[in-house]
């Protein structure tokens, strides 16, 4: 079956690109156009997902089915740090192969040829079990191993000093060797991380508190049985999520935050106007400029339907034509602003789905709204 | 000479009550080109309103203060990165003549505890030296009077509603320490905390350990007829490398350009109102000049009547100005009153300035002369004899 078939389409194939492609020039403007609103919906759309991204990044980097956190840790980057017993209480259930305490801190990052500090997150953990996806496990636990190493984040924003590979780093006045790269990246508010074994950050907090333990189950465990137990033996000051609920939660807690959801919601929704009334002009030209020949073609006895039809369908072309070019615009930009904010900016396949609809259902609404001048035609008036 | 001036005045006129006419004979489509014309121009308003709160905002804290000159660490990057220097450069600033007082601000990130709920959320705590000639906004003066025991603080009204109640007399928990609230001032701390506490430098050792005699920021005030920027130079000569001086201008401009080309935020609202300019000017020049192109058949009549091209030409860049001026005044309700519901719930000081309005208008009147005169060529050419 053809797209077509799918249509409520009663005229013969090829009308709405004919007509659509009669004016070269106009065509061009229209592409333009469309494809320019386009763009400003993928650019702003980016924007948004690439701070919700960034900020939930963690959570997408788990390696294992469950993540306990302090139940008053409602995001991720509040750091309320839990009782250690608790994760040895985790550790005792028969379904829980390995609990991994995660503990975060900041430290300062001295530039040797500056001399100034920046401060750079610290992410430590056991040095045997990598808790998050963020290079090759085995790789990591040799390079932290050995006391005092550390591994750099190469996806950190540019603001630090180069820091090579088997080259040393000044942290907190201490110096650390660097064995190697893992790739996490930064979020709003961090410009860059390190990674080290928790044996090397006790030496520097031996009070520290774990702020997050990663649970890995034994084969053939149900994480829903398993997480109901542990929450019955547990007392309630822990929480229990899936990575992809922690994600969800993060997300949603960004989005509500108040400035970031409104400042690049707004800029979205003023795509999707812009979008509209351009399509709209340029469907409506083109149906006040042939009016005479819909006028025509209503006098020789052809429906409603089928006129509906042929402009419908020329809505949908200019979308698409629109779309492709639009698309090709947000590729280049999202490369840039990617490079710039460090951010994950990334085109996904339900974000292109999203707009290209967004785009579709715009054009539509358009075209059915200029089409009342179709409608409303009268040909004996045009004569 | 005057009757020329006369003829002329007379011919604009007529341009003008043909403009009007011709743009109000449909209603209908009147309000359509109005609406279509103001929605790019609602666009790039906000965009440029987020960019300039933004920018408003990030200096917001210094702008509780009254200072000549500051010295920071050399390690500062912004407010909530500051570094850490020693006191002892304070009083070592203090030894020139010119100096009139200095003031020190310590910046420390605390959790708070509302008391009734039991719920922790991030607050930065800043501790101030009690000098109250450093204290520009009246808010925080009549709030620092008031603390007068030593659990007594003052929180930021714009504080996340985790905070709890932050009436007078209220306890709640900073740093595990119960503390009072004793008065209110205006932040805002958008991304980097859920909110902020203020308290008296002398109780700051209550809530942050640390060495004592080290502070985050050191501002200064100079004697009447010292001139900062020389004062800054010769202090940072003074001085050793672990400092920098700079004038109260120099800081703020550091801290915004901070912001907007480092932080991904303020790269983000930049590129948006850059779309946003680029998108709304197009926009602006391909609605204005559809709408004077739908008219050809009127302009091409006119041709037939005889007018000069001169005179058409007049009446389409005004019907175009007509049209850019009221769609503007539409967009300046509009944005006004969207942007007056983000500032209530954001707290982001964005709102429609006169010299954002005026940068709008100045764009929009541009587009509207640019899109006339593209249109002329199509008057040149239209043929009375082909429209009908």
């Amino acid at each position: 079956m053809r797209w077509r078939d799918w249509l409520p389409l009663q005229h013969p194939p090829g009308i709405g690109v004919r007509l659509i492609a009669f004016n070269r020039l106009r065509l061009l403007a229209a592409f333009a156009g469309i494809g320019v609103a386009v763009a400003v919906m993928f650019v702003e759309f980016g924007l948004l997902m690439g701070i919700l991204n960034s900020q939930s990044l963690m959570a997408t980097l788990v390696r294992g089915e469950l993540v306990v956190v302090n139940e008053a840790r409602t995001n991720l980057h509040k750091w309320d740090s839990m009782n250690r017993i608790r994760l040895n209480q985790i550790a005792a259930d028969p379904d829980v192969e390995r609990v991994i305490p995660v503990y975060l801190g900041n430290m300062g990052l001295r530039d040797p040829a500056t001399n100034s500090v920046r401060r750079i997150l610290v992410v430590a953990f056991p040095s045997g079990e990598l808790p998050f996806a963020i290079g090759d496990p085995d790789a990591v636990a040799r390079a932290l191993r050995s006391p005092n190493t550390v591994l750099f984040d190469r996806l950190s924003r540019p603001i630090y000093p180069d820091i090579v590979a088997d080259g040393e780093a000044e942290l907190n006045g201490l110096s650390y060797r660097v064995a190697g790269y893992v790739d996490l990246g930064p979020d709003i508010i961090h410009d860059g991380a390190i990674v080290m074994s928790d044996a090397s950050w006790f030496q520097r907090n031996p009070n520290a508190r774990p702020i997050m333990g990663v649970i890995r189950l034994a084969e053939g465990a149900d994480t829903d049985a398993v997480r109901e137990r542990l929450i019955a033996a547990l007392p309630d000051d822990v929480s229990f999520f899936t990575p992809e609920e922690l994600r969800q939660r993060e997300f949603d807690f960004t989005l509500r935050s108040a400035p970031i959801g409104i400042l690049f919601g707004i800029g979205m929704l003023a795509g999707l106007v812009i979008g509209s009334i351009t399509c709209y002009q340029i469907l409506f030209n083109e149906i006040v400029d042939r009016l005479k020949q819909y006028a025509t073609l209503k006098a020789m006895g052809f429906s409603e339907v089928f006129l509906r039809g042929i402009i419908i369908e020329q809505a949908l072309l200019l979308a698409c034509g629109g779309f492709l070019g639009g698309l090709i615009f947000a590729w280049g930009s999202y490369i840039y602003i990617a490079d710039r904010t460090a951010l994950a900016v990334t085109l996904s396949v339900p974000s292109v789905l999203l707009i290209f609809f967004m785009a579709a259902g715009m054009s539509v609404v358009a075209a059915l709204i200029a089409l009342r001048r179709v409608v409303t035609a009268d040909p004996a008036e045009l004569y | 000479m005057l009757s020329r001036v006369q003829e002329m005045l007379s011919r604009n006129r007529g341009c003008f009550f043909i403009a009007v006419a011709n743009l109000t004979q449909r209603r209908l489509r009147l309000i359509v080109a109005l609406a279509g014309t103001a929605v790019p121009i609602v666009l790039l308003m906000m965009q440029m309103a987020f960019l300039s709160g933004a920018r408003i905002q990030v200096t917001q804290f210094y702008d509780l203060f009254d200072f000549d000159l500051a010295i920071i660490s050399s390690d500062y990057q912004f407010l909530i990165e500051s570094g850490e220097m020693d006191r002892v450069r304070l009083t070592q600033a203090a030894a020139l003549p010119e100096v009139a007082e200095t003031f020190a601000i310590r910046i420390a990130s605390n959790d708070w505890t509302n008391l009734e709920t039991g719920r922790q959320s991030t607050t930065l705590t800043f501790g101030l030296d009690e000098a109250p000639d450093f204290l520009r906004d009246p808010l925080l003066r009549e709030g620092m009077a008031s603390l007068r025991t030593d659990r007594a603080v003052l929180v930021d009204e714009y504080s996340a509603g985790d905070f709890g109640s932050l009436a007078d007399g209220t306890t709640a928990g900073l740093s595990g320490t119960d503390v009072d609230i004793a008065g209110r001032f205006r932040l805002g701390l958008f991304f980097y905390a859920d909110g902020s506490t203020i308290v008296r430098n002398t109780d700051f050792a209550r809530y942050e350990r640390g060495d004592p005699l080290s502070i985050d920021i050191g501002l200064i005030r100079l004697n009447e007829r010292a001139d900062p920027a020389q004062i800054a130079a010769r202090l940072a000569a003074s001085m050793p490398a672990d400092v920098r001086v700079l004038t109260r201008d120099a800081l703020l401009a550091q801290e915004r350009a901070f912001f907007i080309s480092t932080k991904p935020i303020g790269i983000m609202l930049q590129i948006s109102m850059w779309i946003a300019f680029l998108v709304g000017s197009v926009i602006l020049l391909q609605v204005i000049s559809t709408d004077i192109v739908n008219r050809l058949k009127e302009f091409a009549t006119l041709k037939a009547m005889g007018f000069v091209p001169e005179f058409v030409f007049g009446v389409g860049l005004l019907e175009a100005l007509i049209l850019a001026t009221g769609a503007f005044l539409i967009a300046l309700v509009v944005a006004m009153i969207v942007l007056g519901i983000v500032e209530a719930t954001t707290h982001l000081p964005a709102g429609i300035t006169p010299l954002l309005a005026l940068t709008t208008l100045v764009i929009v009147l541009v587009m509207s002369v640019l899109s006339a005169i593209s249109v002329v060529r199509r008057i040149a050419k239209a043929d009375p004899a082909e429209l009908y």
